[in-house]
């Protein structure tokens, strides 16, 4: 597979991960940039030992985890100040709370749901994390609880 | 509450924005590239001509004294061990793999903060240390011939310069980078403890 033809299909894909670990548009911006920096430099060390998606995932979640080290994030366990309010029901903001709901749980969970999310196999996942696949199997249907839980608290037609 | 929430469904409809030209991709990569490489030369180049500086001014001169000889091997040795092993302990932030897996990678991030502190701390020390040491012996025959007043200024230029370099411009980069990595490896230990606490718990 091409720099180019790779860039096409998982350019969205990466950028709604990154979405997923940071809501925040520029962020997850410079992150997949960032990522696709990264696999155009080591796409020649690149040896089918593992899926190209598997590979590029990793990537881009180690780079999302990487931005720890650069800025301080929001303060875990917190609901941010304009999510008192319940929203309108409207698709948009669920898609924001959604978002949100995500940047709120812990550095690994968020990047477990968001593959999960993403249609990533769960088996990749556990490739991609270093977790085992029954792990894998437990935290998704733990984090998908949890999710659920705080949209029923701020979407109370669910 | 009966209904069950479309997850997958609404992730999707996450808008991703215009995507930036591939080719600016590219070129930032190559940027990029060029750039770590220039700094690690650039640092490298400076000492070392330092170190060729001193032998070549040691070739030169006419010294009788085996104290100026001693200190001159010192200075030189002390830059050379000190890239030395500032560059091997760098490597590896160049060669990190962002390819492998999440805990795979959160430990070499560990390990390669943990080298950078020790460069910080112990190779520094160390560097000023025999640095100081070298130079105060290859100053000896020179003090000698120099009358008090101006060995006293010599020395308290040459030496109030090291301290100034030591204790004040390092230190308080230093000060700044230790808390910035001290941070970053606890913020790192605290992800990897999300994994390892997991699987104990299965």
């Amino acid at each position: 597979m091409s720099f180019e033809e790779i860039y096409e299909t998982y350019y969205s894909k990466i950028y709604r991960v990154c979405m997923g670990y940071m809501n925040d548009h520029d962020r997850a911006r410079d992150v997949t940039q960032d990522t696709f920096i990264t696999v155009w430099q080591k796409l020649d060390q690149f040896r089918n030992e593992s899926a190209i998606g598997t590979w590029i995932f990793r990537i881009a979640s180690n780079h999302c985890l990487r931005q720890l080290e650069k800025q301080n994030r929001m303060p875990k366990g917190e609901m941010p100040a304009e999510l008192e309010d319940k929203p309108p029901p409207d698709t948009e903001s669920q898609v924001q709370l959604l978002y949100k709901c995500i940047a709120q749980l812990p550095e690994i969970d968020r990047i477990v749901i968001s593959l999960e999310l993403e249609d990533v196999k769960q088996a990749e996942i556990a490739a991609i994390t270093g977790l085992s696949e029954t792990n894998i199997r437990v935290k998704v249907y733990r984090i998908k609880e949890k999710l659920s839980q705080k949209f029923k608290k701020y979407e109370p037609q669910y | 509450m009966s209904r069950s929430i479309d997850f997958k469904a609404l992730w999707q409809q996450q808008p991703a924005g215009d995507k930036p030209d591939i080719n600016a991709v590219i070129k930032k990569a190559m940027d990029l590239k060029r750039k770590t490489r220039n700094k690690l030369i650039s640092a490298n180049v400076v000492l070392m001509f330092t170190a060729v500086f001193v032998i070549v001014i040691w070739a030169n001169l006419d010294t009788h004294v085996f104290t100026t000889t001693i200190g001159i091997i010192l200075i030189v040795c002390s830059i050379v061990a000190f890239v030395a092993v500032s560059s091997g302990l760098h490597r590896p932030l160049f060669k990190s793999h962002p390819e492998a897996d999440t805990f795979t990678y959160l430990n070499q991030l560990v390990s390669i903060q943990k080298k950078q502190q020790f460069i910080q701390t112990k190779v520094m020390k160390l560097y000023f240390v025999f640095l100081s040491l070298g130079l105060f012996l290859y100053m000896m025959e020179f003090e000698q011939r120099m009358s008090v007043l101006w060995a006293g200024v010599t020395l308290l230029c040459c030496f109030g310069w090291l301290a100034f370099a030591y204790f004040y411009l390092g230190r308080r980069q230093f000060k700044k980078q230790q808390a910035e990595i001290t941070g970053a490896i606890a913020k790192l230990q605290a992800i990897n403890k999300q994994l390892e606490a997991f699987d104990e718990t299965e």
